[in-house]
């Protein structure tokens, strides 16, 4: 086996091009060359930030791209990373595990926002309004109800 | 010398059972007895399987008889990512923090995929259906408004203050009055039920007033003035008596051919 040096964008720029076709004819190297390649510059963001190899069925890869490392920072400061395993462990298919990671995140910012009362606070809110807003629809139709018996009155009457 | 150590409470009398190692001498089992027997340790430190310090940060948030509320937080977030959050904030506010990680744990593990966030789009969801419904209802009494009809103050203010009384009082049924952040029962106890427990104790401490005096805005306009002497007076049963002015330039038809009928007869 001949050592090429290249720099980097170049060498992983031709080894995606001829990644199928070493696959037929010289399957093991492709392999460790794609293996190596995933290993330097395919981590997923949650490997980068716990800094250990992203295997090639890691769990939190396609939910947390390497792109968006803040993401998996917030989520791995409020629920830590192994919970986050466990809970998308639990999850058997991939667009709940998806949905799960996407809940999650949100989860974690409400709480780096708000230490106190993180998504509770939301709830309770929302409560308050609701609350509200029924108060004056119940008001508005009490208004309607009267209105309309006024306006039959005179009708009935006749 | 490795010691296993296995607490076990019964409820009989508060008295606690020890059950250890054979290779504990028995003074130090005396030692563990007393101790234990004086200061049970916390939910935290039992399911860790560690002693309980005195300066033990979960102790007065996780006691003893609730073993469900600390797993279910340690499930969600750990018990060292509780321990950090916790030691930055103030003591005042640790345990209206501690309430509700346990209740977000406890949504995560009802709903694995949404948690707490399910809740909140459904509350959204609620919230807007709420407000189209009273945009229509408003539209709909803006109607009565350009036809001209008009009504007794008084009448509508009692009609409205007593829909709003209901109103309050189913709100009141499902979400009691605020008691700021107690988590009475994490462990056992029905869905629903738990649900409203957990959903009426997050209110914050200064909740706004539910009765609100009447708006008359809208109809002050319509309403004679005490001087105007009414045309007539009419019954509007089983309600009281309703005194009924027009305004100058009315055009409202069914009033105009009542009042000619009445002055015929």
């Amino acid at each position: 086996m001949a050592l090429v040096y290249l720099p980097l964008e170049i060498l992983i720029g031709f080894l995606l091009q001829e990644q199928e076709r070493l696959r037929e004819s010289f399957e093991f190297f492709s392999l460790d060359f794609v293996y190596i390649l995933r290993m330097i510059s395919g981590r997923c963001a949650a490997c980068k930030y716990l800094r250990r190899r992203c295997p090639s069925d890691c769990i939190f890869s396609p939910y947390f791209p390497s792109n968006n490392p803040q993401r998996f920072a917030c989520v791995h400061r409020i629920h830590g990373a192994c919970n986050v395993a466990k809970m998308l462990q639990q999850l058997p298919a991939e667009h709940l595990r998806a949905e799960a990671a996407n809940s999650l995140y949100y989860e974690a910012q409400c709480r780096t926002r708000d230490p106190v009362y993180g998504c509770v606070g939301i709830i309770s809110s929302l409560h308050q309004q609701i609350h509200s807003v029924e108060s004056q629809l119940a008001k508005t139709k009490a208004e309607i109800a009267v209105l309309d018996s006024l306006a039959q009155q005179p009708a009935q009457i006749q | 010398m490795h010691i296993l150590c296995h607490l076990h409470s019964q409820k009989r009398g508060g008295v606690l059972l020890l059950s250890l190692d054979r290779q504990l001498s028995a003074t130090k089992r005396r030692r563990w007895k007393m101790a234990s027997s004086s200061n049970s340790p916390c939910a935290a430190c039992k399911f860790l399987r560690r002693k309980c310090q005195p300066e033990c940060v979960f102790a007065p948030y996780f006691p003893p008889d609730q073993p469900q509320k600390f797993s279910n937080v340690h499930k969600v977030f750990g018990a060292s990512n509780v321990t950090k959050l916790l030691n930055e904030l103030h003591p005042s506010q640790r345990e209206d923090a501690v309430n509700s990680l346990a209740y977000e744990a406890d949504m995560r593990l009802r709903d694995p995929v949404y948690g707490c966030v399910g809740v909140i789009s459904l509350l959204q969801h609620q919230l807007r259906q709420l407000q189209m419904d009273l945009s229509c209802a408003k539209s709909e009494l803006s109607k009565y408004q350009n036809l001209g009809i008009t009504g007794h103050a008084g009448l509508i203010a009692a009609a409205a203050a007593a829909a709003t009384a209901t109103a309050t009082t189913h709100h009141h049924h499902h979400h009691p009055q605020n008691l700021g952040i107690n988590l009475i029962g994490a462990g056992g106890g029905g869905g629903g039920g738990r649900d409203h427990h957990y959903h009426h104790q997050f209110f914050p401490r200064d909740q706004q007033q539910v009765m609100r005096s009447f708006d008359s805005g809208i109809l002050d306009s319509l309403v004679s003035s005490s001087n105007q002497e009414p045309l007539l007076e009419m019954t509007a049963a089983p309600l009281t008596p309703l005194r009924v002015s027009l305004p100058q330039g009315s055009t409202l038809k069914g009033f105009t051919i009542w009042i000619i009928r009445k002055k015929n007869s």
